[in-house]
């Protein structure tokens, strides 16, 4: 492990500091949030998943006692479209054509959530029904209806290196399956909410839900024609991002109907809106063929990976880039060809979920690795440790791997782990059950992740002040989504200034004091704003210790020095080729699970990881991360997978969405770190947001074979599609 | 939206069925009609299907300041538990735990600790899910309940009450006021006996059941079967008992052969559908595995004889 022993806050266990807040009951959630004379919005959502909007009729609404305004599309003043990473093609309020179940046709704005709530009711709609797609092989038959003028294909991405057909004729053995992944809920705990309040005639404040604030304000001064500034945007506490929020069109609206009104507006989606029409993690298509020598080197991969773009183009362009680049796993392979492509559908839109693209393809190439281990002979880890990346090697992106890279370092642990696991506590052979009738087997899965946003220069800033009492501020443009951001930046800055914690207080996510610095996702924070938050800290101290301050006086303004980062990432050619990311996280999971031979149902025993991912700046925050990291990855691999009946969410709710209870979720999760030289971030520090959650689920469908023999191409593996493989 | 214009806090059942058949004095002053009244107990399925389905009511009638409708009662052989009896009380109670354990088993298997706070034993039967979680134990309790009507009151069976999905006997104008069971080992001083509650969904809390087993066997001084029940949930209409498998373990010394037939026996009985939850072929299958489970756990606590 890489030593912070010399440090006296980075890899400290201190606590949260939002714990206490939280816990008491005092964080002020979007929707707790209450304003003088504020007003209520609830959408009149279509009832078609593709359908022609020919009308919108709001006079029955308005007389409805209590019902203040109906927006409708034609209420928009500025650009009726917004979306992620600069392509705008998704209106907050429909203009004529309904893409996907559950979109927006018109905003009842009411004294209260009662009225609106009648006023949706009222609000008269015509539509023509169209013919809808709700699959890509539908959505790219030749007599389609098309969702834009331009198709149903929303993105496609190539990455080439070598030449795989030669890797093909040399192989000794062939290996191609077809994986499938359903589209997943984030399910946080807290539904999308949006508060908004006009500030005199020309001005808006808007608190959202979200993992990053200034895209928002963008997009909020986009939809009503005014300049950036006149445009504020904060993030209440947050409860629960998983690469979720905002619900761009949420803070739109509200913050529309604030400036109509001249009266502050809220808006709330219930559970079911939140199922039926926000972001999901895409459901993937994933052909794996992978070319092998007899002796275990991979010589070539072929991949092609279909995901469900839904019904705009969100974030998919880049999810299915991020996939594309990562569909390897964490091993060198001279000769790839990738293709990889998002299609439109009237489905729900995916976007941003924890991993990104990555667990989708990890659940393809790991149960791939532990087949090809199977056919050759080998031993699942020797398969992984022959192809693992070493330094010096390139990516199939021909990002060379860095000195110090710990990836091989982690496979050799958790093989000296299981080992001892195997000497204590050893599984009987597959398919015999052990004095408890239950079949147990141990899975591994390993994975790789760029940290931060692909192919381009990710920018973190920073700014930090020193007060009156000698205290210090930090503002960063990250909102703290749950994981503990403030508190890692706090450590940072802490160390970097010399000062005991936690004399460094923070301020996030609020457009009138942070600087852009990105969004909380990408497993980026703690890398690319924490080496902001670093540069910035250590301005402030240089400038202290050589005396600047000293002559401070009330009334001057407060000493404060800010900083930015750039990632030292490029952008990739027409073959895929570029070094996307600064820093990778690499790592192993190895998962036990007991089996019921009798009904199929799987319970997770114990788990064991092993990172590169640099020295933890707080162990208990890494603790968690790994731990709801792989809760998470429980629910992907046996329960979760929403269900679409013609883009309609069969399962809106938590008793039929099923995630992992805590009783699902009490096996011990050991997560150990190795030594790790190559980190971008402060101290050498790597992101562990999604790496905590990617390798879980092939890890189990890996375990899951081990003890039963079944093997499993498809998400969720359901009790009864295990106890299915047991008969056979 | 849902909306309650009104809710009633009758105190004793007599002030309850006058507001549920007349209206009673609040309903006399709105003009309530009668089809907008609905008895609450817990409101765990009321409230929430309320909400789901924009439901309005004139008068909920508040069952739980009813104390004759509360508790849990053993007398003269007889357990009895009040329709409001909350389930979590089901399940922590000593007396049940000792008279009727299946029952405390499943009890404390429903919903979450939160929802168990709530839910009551009366709103769990009225409310008729195939899969619900009291009617096994219940059934294999040869349970009875006790309902209160304008001209009276009547016993039924349970097996009698329960009709269909959302479907009992109760008459309108009707209140659960009671559930009965015989303690078996009172009922049959000769016989030792031993039970089972298996509950099988996905998770391991917060599970809509996939298949519930109870199973309750009676054996005397020579370990021979003399009473078997046997009851399934989620594979038809309500949960029901099993004779056809029963009728196979009784008189036996129950070996392997003749656990094997009995579930045998259930699997044929079931008539379990496809759901978003599993698959009928599933589902028969599993009743054929844990009704051998089940009648091989309860063998397992049968009290051992000369205790």
């Amino acid at each position: 492990m890489a030593t912070t022993s010399t440090l006296t806050a980075v890899g400290r266990p201190f606590e949260r500091l939002d714990g206490e807040r939280k816990a008491r009951g005092q964080a002020l959630y979007a929707a707790d949030i209450e304003l003088p004379s504020m007003l209520h919005g609830r959408l009149v959502r279509s009832p078609h998943a593709h359908a022609r909007l020919l009308g919108v009729d709001p006079s029955a609404a308005l007389a409805v006692p209590g019902v203040v305004a109906v927006l409708t599309a034609k209420d928009v003043p500025g650009r009726n479209a917004v979306g992620s990473r600069g392509v705008q093609d998704q209106p907050i309020l429909v203009t004529d054509h309904v893409r996907f179940l559950g979109e927006p046709v018109a905003m009842v704005v009411a004294e209260s959530v009662a009225a609106a709530t009648q006023g949706t009711a009222k609000v008269k709609v015509d539509y023509e029904p169209l013919r809808g797609v709700f699959t890509p092989e539908e959505a790219l038959a030749p007599d389609a209806p098309a969702l834009f003028e331009r198709g149903n294909l929303c993105h496609q991405a190539r990455t080439r290196r070598g030449d795989f057909d030669a890797a093909r004729r040399q192989a000794a053995l062939v290996v191609t399956n077809v994986y499938r992944t359903p589209m997943v809920d984030h399910a946080f705990l807290e539904p999308h909410a949006a508060v908004a309040r006009p500030d005199g005639g020309d001005a808006v404040t808007v608190w959202v839900t979200a993992k990053t604030v200034h895209p928002m304000m963008d997009e909020i001064s986009r939809i009503l024609g005014w300049p950036k500034e006149k445009v504020r945007v904060i993030a209440a506490t947050v409860g629960g991002s998983f690469g979720g929020k905002p619900e761009i069109p949420l803070g739109c609206l509200v913050a529309l109907a604030a400036v109509r009104t001249g009266r502050p507006v809220k808006m709330v989606y219930t559970r079911e809106e939140t199922f039926q029409t926000s972001a999901k993690r895409h459901p993937y298509v994933v052909r794996l063929t992978h070319a092998m020598a007899a002796d275990g080197h991979i010589l070539g991969l072929h991949a092609d990976i279909t995901a469900d773009a839904g019904a705009y183009t969100t974030e998919s362009r880049a999810v299915v880039g991020r996939a594309v680049g990562h569909c390897a796993g964490p091993y060198y392979i001279p000769n790839v060809d990738v293709e990889g492509r998002a299609v439109f559908t009237n489905n729900p839109a995916p976007g941003a979920m924890r991993g990104y693209g990555v667990p989708q393809v990890a659940f393809a190439h790991e149960i791939q690795m532990d087949i090809i281990a199977a056919r050759l002979g080998l031993d699942p880890v020797e398969v992984r440790l022959r192809n693992v990346l070493k330094p010096g090697l390139p990516t199939i992106t021909g990002q060379p791997v860095l000195e110090g890279v710990g990836a091989e370092a982690c496979l050799l642990r958790i093989r000296e782990l299981l080992a001892a696991e195997d000497a204590t506590d050893p599984c009987p052979p597959q398919g015999v059950p052990d004095r408890n009738g239950e079949l147990l087997g141990w899975g591994v899965a390993t994975f790789y992740y760029g940290n931060g946003r692909t192919a381009v220069e990710d920018v973190g800033r920073a700014r930090i002040r020193r007060e009156a009492d000698g205290s210090f501020t930090l503002f960063v443009g990250v909102p703290d989504v749950g994981q503990g951001s403030d508190t890692i930046l706090a450590q940072v800055a802490c160390e970097e200034l010399r000062v005991p914690w936690p004399a460094v207080k923070v301020i996030s996510a609020d457009t009138a004091h942070t600087l852009e610095t990105g969004p909380s996702s990408a497993s980026r924070v703690t890398v690319v704003v924490g080496r902001a938050v670093q540069e910035a800290a250590r301005r402030m101290r240089e400038f202290l210790d050589s005396g600047g301050g000293a002559d401070w006086r009330p009334g001057d303004p407060l000493p404060e020095m800010a900083a930015e980062y750039r990632t030292d990432s490029t952008s990739l050619d027409k073959n895929g080729q570029g070094s996307p990311y600064g820093t990778y996280t690499y790592g192993v999971q190895a998962v036990k699970v007991g089996v019921d031979p009798r009904t199929g149902k799987v319970a997770v025993r114990k788990v064991l990881a092993a990172y590169d991912v640099g020295p933890i700046v707080n162990p208990l925050l890494f603790q968690g991360q790994v731990e709801g990291g792989v809760t998470g990855g429980v629910g992907y691999a046996l329960f979760e997978g929403i269900r679409l009946t013609e883009g309609r969410v069969a399962n809106p709710n938590f008793h039929t969405y099923l995630l992992p209870t805590a009783l699902d979720s009490t096996a011990p999760v050991l997560a150990e770190t190795v030594e790790s030289h190559d980190g971008a971030g402060p101290f050498g520090a790597k992101g562990i947001g999604e790496p905590a959650s990617i390798p879980t689920a092939p890890a189990i469908a890996n375990a899951i074979h081990r003890a039963t023999g079944g093997r499993f191409f498809e998400l969720p593996i359901t009790m009864e599609k295990v106890y299915r493989a047991l008969r056979r | 939206m849902f909306e309650i214009t009104s809710v009633a806090k009758p105190a004793t059942v007599d002030e309850a069925l006058t507001y549920l058949t007349r209206g009673g004095a609040t309903m006399a002053k709105t003009g309530a009609a009668q089809p907008g009244v609905r008895l609450l107990a817990g409101g765990t399925d009321l409230l929430v299907a309320s909400r789901d389905r924009n439901l309005r009511w004139e008068t909920l009638i508040d069952l739980k300041n009813i104390p004759e409708l509360h508790g849990i009662h053993l007398s003269g052989g007889t357990l009895r538990v009040g329709s409001t009896t909350t389930i979590h009380e089901l399940a922590a109670s000593p007396l049940v735990a000792a008279t009727l354990p299946p029952l405390a088993e499943a009890a404390g298997m429903l919903g979450s600790y939160q929802l168990r706070q709530r839910a009551t034993l009366g709103g769990n039967i009225c409310n008729a899910s195939p899969a619900t979680e009291t009617a096994c134990p219940l059934l294999v309790g040869n349970a009875r309940v006790q309902l209160a009507g304008p001209t009276g009151t009547r016993t039924v069976p349970l097996c009698e009450l329960l009709l269909a999905p959302g479907k009992t006997a109760l008459e309108s104008g009707e209140i659960l006021v009671s559930v009965e069971c015989a303690v078996p080992e009172r009922a049959h001083p000769d016989l030792r006996y031993g039970g089972a509650y298996i509950k099988l969904g996905p998770r391991r809390a917060m599970d809509i059941a996939i298949v519930n087993v109870a199973v309750l066997v009676g054996l005397d001084t020579d370990s021979v079967c003399r009473d078997a029940r046997i009851a399934l949930g989620s594979v038809g209409p309500t949960a029901f008992r099993v004779p056809q498998a029963e009728d196979l373990l009784i008189g036996q010394a129950l070996g392997s052969n003749a656990v094997a037939a009995a579930a045998d026996a259930a699997r044929a009985a079931a008539r379990p559908i496809t759901d978003i939850r599993a698959t009928a072929g599933y589902r028969l299958d599993m009743v054929r595995n844990l009704v051998e489970t089940a009648i091989i756990t309860a063998l397992e606590r049968v009290t051992p004889a000369g205790l």
